[in-house]
């Protein structure tokens, strides 16, 4: 039951931070420096009196772009280019596939850095660059999985039998190929979300004062002596959203 | 034959690779004459501005300019940082040493470190290791190389004085290594386990446990070869993750390597560094690819 | 391959690779000091370099401010002038620069000639000077334009004493000389044994650092000497330990905001007021744990300081901004025909408080409805250089020859080569004229009041706190006594105590 609950609460976490905060999480308050935990501020405030909560809220919604992005660029296109990969087969197949081998050339958190130096980093510009960083692996994927299953002889049975093509895919490929590959976006997704975390930690063509995890971790390092809890929020913040996501699309296959 | 068409298809992925980036760079919003005007002091006359962007073929189409620049950077000619003015291929030479240590050194301890792991994982199934190693790649999955240096920096270096993070020796590096070693070693401890368990369930395996080898002695006889071909085909993947680690290490740890590099130039609109940062990280995953690659035919000479 | 061996390999490989910053081996342990800045190459001609190299001990002027902010002679020994625009200057004799050649005027000269065709900022008060060597220590000097006082003149940062040599490069006469330089990380010194006192000096490593906070746990871990520029915020914690020592000192750098003239919404003088008002210097004070707020362009000890605090008055600024045509909108923040005011505010992490004040500045525009964009960059200069901003939040030693002209004709007037908020006033160069031939100190406090008036009025910065500083020493520099802000960083007079080893 904890494993649905988990990450269904986690959803509703990061929806809602998108829409409200109990507090503006940039309005600085001199007179409530470091709080502490406290029934106004439940996670207490940081140096220049911001509401942590608040903060890790608002850098939720960001993170919850990226995680959409990511997922929905990474899966659709992958799962796409995939699997018209192996039906179409010959010089077809050859060329879509060396494309996403290219792809994989260039590592997924050196594309999204190259991607931050040229448009800033944005949740938006980061999702996408690394969501089309992804492309590549889920095709190879969606690909190798499809290949499996169109050799097995169920499938020449129903070709046999005149089933029409989109039928086939819809019907006997995609739901063998999908749980698969959908799990392999979670894992892909959970992994994206170290990586915006990092990339807004290293800080390239970042705005500091949006509150991303990782740039509050920057923010906040000075402090691990004497206010060890400002490392540790954000830092539990995103070992808990890449943790949840991992554990919910593990199940996928099983699910499906 | 075989390395032959591995190394023409490394060629065209670099081509393709170094297009898309020249395409991608040449879109940044900054124009390199009027940077570069800026920056070196040269008088802001039409004629000046007119002669630099011939000189740098800025009046041409895209295609042209690639090819031009294409050949400069096969012949050594990376351009000129604007943030520093020095030939960009220079700064990179001097950096690439530190990048290099710290990404190869953290691939090889992940390697060293994965295969005994992986192996005693296997073969005690549910015993200490393979504990250890289920809840090491949950953990790495989901705790940011980062955030765990910070906190290490500060036991280790502060509270314990175990190591000198910042001395100038080779001290200061050992934390990062151990930092990107991590993420791999969960990773190819898993793969080889896997992989020697798969071999372990096989009837030949079987035949080798009834001629009398102790469950141990059979895994690493008969297991060990293909379970490292795994690991190997795992390092391909795994190398994009450790040059990405790489990267948040030297900022982390304020190592002076390309990616710190990367970073502080970017700012000054340095297209010159990013297009032969690009470059470079392509070529660096190429040889690993392709050292991969040698190290798997050797195991397997079917391959070749 | 066994794993030891491997190991062994891996560390041996890794040291090779990171100890090319090392240097050669020496006799005495070197000091290690650690800032958050380094020259940007040995070459002192270029931007910045003439301060940095001042700043580590390698370089001198012929004339310097001490300790107690006075003008004193260094390698010169005095400056007469002959006419309206010339003057005769002598050197000290006896001096030597490190290579063990005479310091011999025409050396100078020629490195100052080198210096006034590359640097544009050594043009700011005389214009273009020319040099000519009559002996070995009398050296000419004509300037372009009048120079009251030109011993302010030579102890201005750009204009550092060398010899140029054949590649570029150049010989000094500071306490310390260059072994090794690593562009960005560390610059290794030696002591400069033409320099008196050499046996009382160490080596030095200077090492630089990304940010002030890595710079702190290298302190505590006891890799650092000398920490020049802790964060605030860890000063109370490091306080506690008994290694270290830390001492804090008032400095003539002031934090202030440019306001960039030339971007469109900032145009608007009753906007770029309107801002000035908004702040909260008191908050932002508090914000970076020490400080005082600005009273204008210098620090509060200078004589031709304001008097008053700037003042903060939101319902001013607010009504400011309605004349301006900017009215607050649904959400509370201002807009025109649809457009809202939406600012750009960059700062540079090399100054740690710059970073902390950034989210409060944004906070207290927020109050006045105006909306805000924040940036970090690691190159301020090229960038603000560049016009890509509205607000730069910068830090600036306003009076650094011990005279406030520098910095007004440096940065402020129009068409200056480091006037970032591109302010362009007639009015105010008029005032600014008045420096060139009033040589009266008392009077020149005046003309400095008049220009910040200017100043308030135009609002093309805005002054926010007169901070002050923390540095960090072991305990084998804890007599170590910071002065001059980070205009002399190293010195023969370092203060090394007496090994215990």
């Amino acid at each position: 039951m904890l494993r649905y609950c988990l990450p269904a609460a986690l959803a509703v976490f990061l929806i809602l931070g998108g829409f409200w905060q109990p507090y503006d999480p940039d309005a600085v308050d001199m007179f409530a420096r470091h709080s502490g935990m406290t029934a106004e501020h439940l996670l207490g405030t940081d140096h220049l009196g911001r509401d942590l909560l608040s903060r890790i809220m608002a850098g939720g919604s960001r993170t919850a772009w990226v995680i959409l992005s990511v997922g929905f660029i990474g899966f659709t296109a992958g799962t796409f280019l995939g699997t018209a990969a192996a039906i179409l087969g010959s010089w077809r197949e050859t060329t879509i596939l060396r494309c996403c081998e290219f792809f994989i050339m260039v590592p997924t958190l050196v594309v999204a850095l190259s991607a931050a130096a040229i448009f800033g980093l944005s949740p938006l510009s980061a999702g996408l660059a690394l969501g089309l960083a992804g492309i590549g692996p889920h095709a190879l994927l969606a690909h190798s999985l499809s290949k499996r299953v169109l050799g097995q002889p169920f499938i020449l049975a129903t070709r046999s039998l005149g089933v029409s093509s989109s039928g086939m895919i819809t019907r006997h490929l995609l739901p063998n190929t999908l749980p698969l590959i959908l799990a392999y976006t979670g894992n892909q997704v959970g992994l994206a979300i170290i990586a915006y975390a990092s990339l807004a930690f290293i800080g390239l063509g970042a705005d500091p004062s949006k509150p991303d995890w990782g740039s509050m971790l920057f923010e906040y390092r000075v402090f691990i002596f004497d206010r060890p809890m400002l490392m540790v929020w954000p830092g539990m913040a995103i070992a808990a959203t890449a943790l949840c996501i991992n554990v919910a699309f593990e199940d996928c296959d099983r699910v499906l | 034959m075989n390395l032959v068409r591995f190394g023409i298809r490394s060629l065209t992925g670099l081509f393709a690779v170094s297009l898309a980036s020249f395409a991608i760079i040449t879109m940044m919003p900054a124009d390199p004459v009027s940077i570069a005007i800026r920056v070196w002091n040269l008088p802001a006359t039409d004629e000046t501005v007119a002669a630099l962007r011939v000189q740098w073929g800025l009046d041409q189409p895209l295609l042209p300019r690639y090819f031009r620049w294409l050949a400069n950077f096969v012949t050594g000619d990376w351009g000129r940082s604007f943030r520093t003015g020095e030939s960009v291929i220079a700064e990179f030479v001097e950096r690439l040493p530190v990048s290099l240590s710290l990404g190869m050194a953290g691939l090889a301890l992940a390697i060293v470190l994965a295969i005994p792991l992986g192996f005693f994982a296997a073969a005690y199934p549910r015993g200490l290791a393979d504990r250890f190693s289920r809840a090491l790649s949950v953990f790495v999955q989901a705790v940011p190389g980062f955030w765990l240096g910070l906190v290490l920096h500060w036991v280790l270096g502060v509270q314990l004085r175990w190591i000198r993070p910042f001395a100038n020796d080779w001290t200061a590096i050992v934390l990062p290594v151990l930092l990107v070693a991590l993420h791999s070693v969960a990773v190819l401890a898993r793969v080889y386990r896997r992989d020697l368990t798969e071999t372990a369930a096989q009837p030949h395996f079987r035949t080798a446990l009834a001629k009398g080898l102790s469950e141990r002695q059979a895994l690493w006889r008969h297991g060990h070869r293909g379970a490292i071909y795994a690991l190997l085909a795992a390092v391909r993947s795994e190398a994009g993750w450790v040059i990405g680690s790489t990267a948040t290490m030297e900022i982390l740890f304020g190592l002076p390597g390309i990616s710190q590099f990367l970073v502080q130039s970017i700012a000054a609109r340095d297209q010159m560094v990013l297009q032969a940062y690009v470059m470079v990280i392509a070529v660096w995953m190429l040889i690993v690819n392709g050292g991969a690659y040698l190290a798997m035919r050797l195991l397997d000479p079917r391959l070749a | 391959m066994p794993p030891k061996f491997m190991s062994q390999l891996v560390s041996a490989w890794l040291a090779a690779a990171s100890l090319a910053a090392a240097g050669t081996a020496v006799a005495a342990e070197p000091l290690r000091v650690g800032a958050t800045y380094i020259t940007s190459g040995t070459d002192p001609a270029k931007g910045s370099n003439g301060w940095a190299l001042v700043s580590h001990g390698v370089g001198e002027n012929l004339f310097t401010v001490d300790k107690d902010g006075r003008l004193v002679p260094e390698l010169a020994e005095k400056a007469e002038r002959t006419g309206d625009l010339t003057w005769t200057i002598t050197l000290k004799p006896g001096r030597m620069f490190s290579d063990g050649t005479p310091v011999a005027a025409k050396a100078l000269a020629a490195g100052f000639e080198n210096t006034f065709v590359n640097n544009k900022a050594a043009l700011a008060t005389g214009g273009k000077l020319t040099f000519k060597a009559i002996d070995d220590l009398i050296l000419k000097v004509k300037t372009e334009k009048p120079v009251p006082y030109i011993q302010a003149l030579f102890a201005e940062w750009p204009l550092i004493a060398y010899k140029p040599a054949s590649d570029g490069n150049a010989v000094f006469t500071g306490p310390y000389r260059i072994e090794a330089f690593k562009t960005d990380a560390s610059i290794t010194l030696e002591p400069n044994a033409r320099f008196p006192g050499v046996d009382k000096r160490s080596p030095v490593n200077f090492h630089k650092f990304g940010d002030a906070q890595t710079m702190t746990l290298a302190l505590e871990s006891g890799e650092l000497d000398l920490a020049f520029g802790l964060p605030s915020e860890v000063v109370s914690r490091l306080k506690a330990s008994p290694d270290l020592t830390i001492k804090s000192f008032p400095v003539g750098y002031q934090y202030l905001a440019f306001l960039n003239t030339a971007r469109p919404l900032l145009g608007d003088v009753k906007v770029r007021r309107a801002l000035d008002l908004a702040f909260d210097r008191r908050e932002l004070a508090a914000a970076i744990n020490g400080g005082e707020p600005a009273s204008g362009a210098y620090a509060a000890y200078f004589p031709f300081a304001g008097k008053e605090a700037r003042p903060t008055d939101l319902a001013k600024a607010a009504a400011l901004l309605d004349e301006a045509g900017w009215k607050k909108g649904a959400s509370g923040m201002r807009e025109k025909d649809g457009k809202p005011l939406r600012l750009l505010a960059i700062t540079y992490p090399q100054r740690p408080d710059l970073v902390t004040m950034l989210p409060v500045v944004k906070a207290e525009l927020a109050r006045i409805g105006v909306a805000t964009d924040t940036q970090v960059v690691e190159n301020i200069q090229q960038v603000a250089s560049a016009g890509d901003f509205d607000i730069a939040l910068w830090a600036q030693h306003t009076a650094p020859s011990g005279d406030p002209a520098f910095f007004l004709n440096s940065m402020l007037r129009s068409g200056a080569s480091l006037n970032y908020a591109k302010y362009a006033s007639p009015e105010f160069d008029a005032i600014l004229d008045r420096f060139a031939t009033e040589g009266d100190p008392v009077k020149r406090v005046t003309i400095a009041l008049d220009a910040q008036a200017k100043l308030f009025a135009d609002a093309p910065a805005s002054f926010l706190v007169s901070p002050v500083w923390y540095v960090g020493m072991s305990k084998r520099l804890r007599n170590y006594e910071p002065w001059g802000s980070d205009y002399h960083v190293l010195r023969a007079d370092i203060g090394e105590a007496k090994q215990a080893r």
